[in-house]
């Protein structure tokens, strides 16, 4: 494992992110007095790295522990085990002014446009709440550089003492991306920033968060289930299923070369107009991830399944400059 | 008041008439001195006077002028009904607000405190108190206001609930931001349209609740509130056999009935315009 983790620390260089063998689980509790019987592994071991000004897209099914693991990066929900290295420091148990300064470097863009604003604040007053907070100049010099953060995302000046409801899906995450960028941060996780949108918007707004990157030099997950907008955005994509990640690589290599099984119908699954061939399509629901699968956890839906699957589980291996965790792979 | 007059614009009519009967018993319960010719509390006339001009509404038993003892009466119920209210309502919200920030063991144990004060049958409980506290309004309001503040409270807390999970408030948690920030600037402003709604509902019941123990003889003795009135027609031998009921206890009994009445009507108003489906029309203005 930690040869495997030397060989992916090389592919990123200048490391933003540096997360270790992250674990997030959630206690199942049952019986009068609440005793844990087991717990839901929603990130189950999973290393990535996230190099500065890189995009790293996060794909996979409903459920796989993607949006945990975005959470869990920002602090959201309690780790069991793991590190998190956030520009060399790690991120547990931190307080104080450290706790403080790293908060306002790591930011998040929300699935849901309209509950990401505060209904009963307006515009401004949402964008500027951050700098405020942390008082990274003075109210007025503060509400400058929210106007110009606007005008940046796209929106007219009169935008600023409206309210949430009076702007569209695609407006609102602009203007989170704005609220974002305000605390001139780092690190964005998108979970699912532009799931709730229409195509056409969806297409503008990730290219806003392109040319913002351009100028702002800041990291994103981009957490997302859709493959195609995932590889127009990202410069790594991060395949993940049941909690763990079974594929990790560049995105040519993982939408043109596809080594996982997982991963090939996910690629498969992507609705491409004139298309013609026979897809290969994985069958059955994801299994619980609380009592998740012996081996291999994607074997009972793998088309390539053998005896080896079911019992060994596969761990993360190098293979034509991708990570892949799968048995049948060399 | 901008943002009241263009809120009174969603009312219904019935709410408007609750509003104009509410006010109109305020102006009454203010200006009780100038609205009257005879004292509320010493005799005035003949016993049993049927109304006439001098008396509108006729006397009581020992002559004391009936108009009289309803307008200073609507004080002490307005008092009753708006500071019982006002007490269960701060109380029941920073109880309600605490309990669903906090979750956890905390949550759990105001709740099942909630739950067992709701099963309680009020009454019974709240007559042993106010027997041991000893009668006086402020007696009265305390006890009511330990029976009101539950309701609020679980409004509140389910209310707090839903607006945890909000992304704003999660993006504000990230950002570092403390639980009296998250508090003041995004939990209270949500949940304030909930405490006024629940405390004009609390206030029609404290004040049927204040008639009904001054009713049973515990509420103040010295002070006649429209409770007293009925108490003291119905201690009155006879009163079911003469015509004295008409003046002496509908009228206070008509007094009882406008006033909740309004309060429901405006009660309920008030809940459609606090429903959060309805928010972004009200914010968004005509």
């Amino acid at each position: 494992m930690a040869s495997e983790q030397r060989k992916q620390s090389t592919m990123v260089e200048n490391k933003l992110l540096d997360i270790r063998n992250l674990e997030t689980w959630f206690p199942v509790k049952r019986g009068i007095l609440s005793r844990t019987v087991g717990h839901v592994k929603a990130v189950d071991g999973v290393s990535l790295v996230i190099g500065k000004g890189e995009t790293l897209g996060l794909v996979g099914e409903s459920g796989c522990g993607k949006t945990t693991l975005g959470r869990s990066l920002l602090g959201l929900e309690r780790i069991h085990g793991g590190e998190i290295f956030f520009d060399g420091t790690n991120l547990h148990g931190l307080t104080g002014n450290v706790l403080r300064d790293v908060r306002r470097r790591m930011q998040m863009v929300f699935q849901d446009p309209l509950s990401s604003l505060n209904p009963r604040m307006s515009v401004l007053d949402s964008v500027t709440e951050g700098m405020k907070a942390f008082q990274l100049s003075n109210a007025r010099e503060c509400d400058e550089k929210g106007l110009s953060l606007l005008k940046e995302v796209g929106l007219s000046g009169d935008a600023l003492f409206r309210y949430p409801h009076e702007f569209s899906g695609g407006q609102c995450q602009r203007i989170s991306i704005a609220r974002a960028l305000s605390m001139r941060p780092d690190f964005i996780v998108c979970d699912e920033a532009v799931s709730a949108l229409d195509v056409s918007v969806q297409a503008q707004v990730v290219n806003l968060l392109i040319d913002l990157q351009e100028k702002y030099g800041q990291s994103y997950l981009f957490i997302s289930h859709d493959l195609s907008v995932v590889s127009h955005i990202a410069d790594h994509i991060a395949v993940m299923y049941l909690g763990k990640v079974v594929e990790y690589g560049s995105v040519s290599a993982i939408i043109h070369t596809p080594l996982h099984p997982y991963t090939q119908a996910l690629i498969d699954a992507v609705p491409v107009p004139g298309k013609q061939g026979k897809k290969r399509v994985i069958k059955g629901e994801t299994p619980s991830p609380m009592s998740p699968p012996s081996g291999c956890p994607f074997h009972p839906r793998c088309p390539e399944a053998e005896t080896i699957c079911k019992s060994q589980v596969p761990e993360l291996k190098s293979l034509s400059g991708c990570l892949v965790s799968c048995h049948l792979r060399h | 008041m901008n943002r009241f007059t263009k809120n009174l614009h969603y009312f219904s009519p019935t709410g408007k008439a609750g509003l104009i009967i509410l006010s109109l018993f305020f102006l009454m319960a203010v200006f009780s001195a100038r609205l009257t010719t005879h004292p509320h509390d010493v005799s005035s006339g003949k016993a049993l006077m049927p109304p006439c001009f001098d008396h509108v509404l006729g006397t009581d038993d020992i002559g004391v002028d009936l108009w009289s003892q309803l307008v200073y009466g609507a004080r002490i119920s307005l008092l009753v009904g708006f500071l019982t209210a006002g007490i269960s309502g701060c109380f029941g919200a920073l109880v309600g607000m605490f309990a669903g920030y906090t979750g956890g063991w905390m949550d759990r144990f105001f709740m099942r405190i909630i739950d067992g004060m709701m099963v309680l049958p009020d009454l019974p409980v709240m007559i042993v108190l106010a027997a041991f506290f000893g009668p006086g309004l402020a007696q009265v309001i305390l006890v009511l206001s330990l029976f009101s503040w539950v309701f609020t409270a679980r409004i509140v807390r389910s209310r707090v609930l839903v607006i945890k999970q909000k992304e704003y408030v999660i993006y504000a948690r990230i950002s570092g931001a403390g639980p009296v920030y998250l508090m003041r600037k995004h939990l209270f402003p949500e949940v304030l349209p909930l405490v006024w709604v629940s405390m004009i509902r609390l206030a029609g019941k404290a004040i049927v609740a204040e008639a009904g123990l001054s009713f049973l003889g515990l509420g103040d003795p010295t002070s006649r509130s429209w409770g007293l009135i009925i108490y003291h027609a119905t201690r009155f031998p006879g009163i079911y056999y003469t015509r004295f009921w008409t003046w002496w206890l509908l009228y206070p009994f008509l007094a009882l009935s406008g006033m909740v009445l309004a309060l429901a009507f405006v009660c309920r108003d008030l809940e459609t315009l606090a429903d959060p489906r309805m928010n972004q029309k009200i914010s968004g203005g005509v």
